[in-house]
């Protein structure tokens, strides 16, 4: 077996590595421990055998649940990963025509929530940004305008936590954000708009031009932060061009159930997993303060949300606000 | 829809879990995988039943809780727990 010869931290998660990662070798890796090695397609090929992949509705990648609890995932023109039951180990092989950073997307995306899942946490579908020490989360489904806005506040000033999986850990103090990789995903009109670097840019796949640009020089945090205040982002079919902005502060029932509706992984369904994830999530509703953000997909309006978002870091929660 | 009899006792299944949200409640039913919301009244009535209750003990605690008549206090509860038994969430027991 080969050495893990590289160790890294992301999520909280400290991951043994063969290979090299664009993640920081440094930090806070105190939740777990995750082996990460290349495999041979054969390797692949025998471990599927008898096995049905199942083409998920609406996506790309093929999943396959073996016998023994772990799971398959492929991405044509990407990769395949195999994670273990118990999630502590990932097998990984990267396609030839597929690009390191695109691979990484995929493993420390969709593929890595197998791993945490399976590890007892609860990865969720959000993008998440620092302001003066104090984490805000997004919470929507790809296309929703979650790394457009972080990309905004980026151009601010202000820090990415994570862009996509957001990992939520309640503490007695409250709850903490953990960091995720040092970048995020946008398309590259509102990259340029926020004045970010689409030179080192990579697309995500063949299907899509959006690019995976990499962060540094400061604007992205390393640290979990706590995390008191979050947001569900209205679907963009909820929310007409000439809307005005609005907030709405959610009952907590209302809230779970937002939260619920955007894990990262919908595809381990056990009794076991539903019934922590229930659990889990219906503690973080009760120390989370969530809003409904309803934001029309305009550019220029992003300024207001900023400032409609950063009152509620500072005051009393409102039913609701409609902003101009 | 069955009528439960004052003497009924309800109880409430073991293959759920639930979880109380500012006043209003969460019911995950572990069976068939199947979310509930209860508002905050049925939330209360969920909260009675943790401990097996009958029906005449629920009824005499929500009428001294709620301002309602007997009647329909007695057919709201009838309803109620007629929805937690389709869903499989409780059972009675003469």
């Amino acid at each position: 077996m080969k050495p893990l010869a590289h160790t890294y931290y992301v999520y909280g998660i400290t991951l043994h590595s063969e290979i090299l990662l664009a993640l920081p070798e440094h930090g806070c890796g105190d939740l777990a421990h995750i082996e990460l090695r290349t495999a041979p397609a054969s390797y692949f090929v025998q471990a599927l055998q008898g096995i049905a992949l199942e083409q998920v509705d609406g996506s790309w990648y093929q999943i396959g649940r073996l016998p023994d609890g772990s799971s398959y995932l492929r991405w044509e023109g990407v990769g395949e990963f195999l994670i273990s039951a118990d999630g502590r180990h990932m097998s990984c092989r990267q396609f030839d025509r597929a690009t390191s950073e695109s691979f990484q997307v995929y493993m420390l995306g969709r593929a890595f929530s197998f791993a945490l899942v399976q590890l007892g946490f609860e990865p969720f579908h959000a993008t998440a940004v620092v302001i003066h020490g104090e984490a805000i989360a997004f919470f929507g489904s790809s296309g929703f305008g979650k790394s457009t806005l972080a990309a905004h506040f980026l151009s601010r000033g202000h820090k990415l936590l994570t862009d996509d999986l957001l990992l939520l850990q309640r503490t007695t103090n409250g709850v903490l954000a953990y960091p995720g990789p040092s970048r995020i995903k946008l398309f590259a009109k509102p990259a340029r708009r926020f004045s970010l670097d689409t030179g080192g840019g990579v697309r995500m796949n063949d299907l899509t031009r959006k690019l995976i640009i990499p962060l540094g020089g400061g604007t992205n945090c390393s640290k979990a932060a706590p995390i008191r205040v979050a947001f569900s982002m209205a679907a963009p079919r909820e929310v007409f061009a000439k809307q005005r902005i609005r907030l709405e502060l959610l009952p907590p029932r209302n809230a779970f159930l937002e939260l619920l509706k955007n894990t990262f992984n919908e595809h381990l369904l056990g009794a076991e997993r539903l019934q922590r994830q229930f659990i889990q999530t219906s503690l973080l509703v009760n120390a989370l303060s969530v809003r409904k953000l309803y934001l029309p997909r305009d550019l220029d309006k992003l300024s207001i949300m900023e400032i409609a978002v950063l009152s509620c870091l500072s005051t009393q929660p409102q039913e609701a606000a409609c902003v101009n | 829809m069955r009528s439960f009899c004052d003497d009924a006792r309800i109880i409430i299944s073991e293959e759920q879990v639930s979880a109380d949200l500012g006043g209003d409640a969460a019911i995950l039913n572990l069976k068939n995988g199947v979310y509930y919301g209860l508002d905050s009244v049925a939330a209360r009535v969920w909260n009675l039943i943790q401990q097996p209750k009958t029906f005449r003990e629920l009824r005499d605690i929500l009428i001294e809780e709620y301002e309602v008549d007997g009647p329909r206090l007695e057919s709201d509860l009838q309803n109620l727990l007629n929805q937690f038994a389709d869903q499989g969430l409780v059972r009675s027991a003469e």
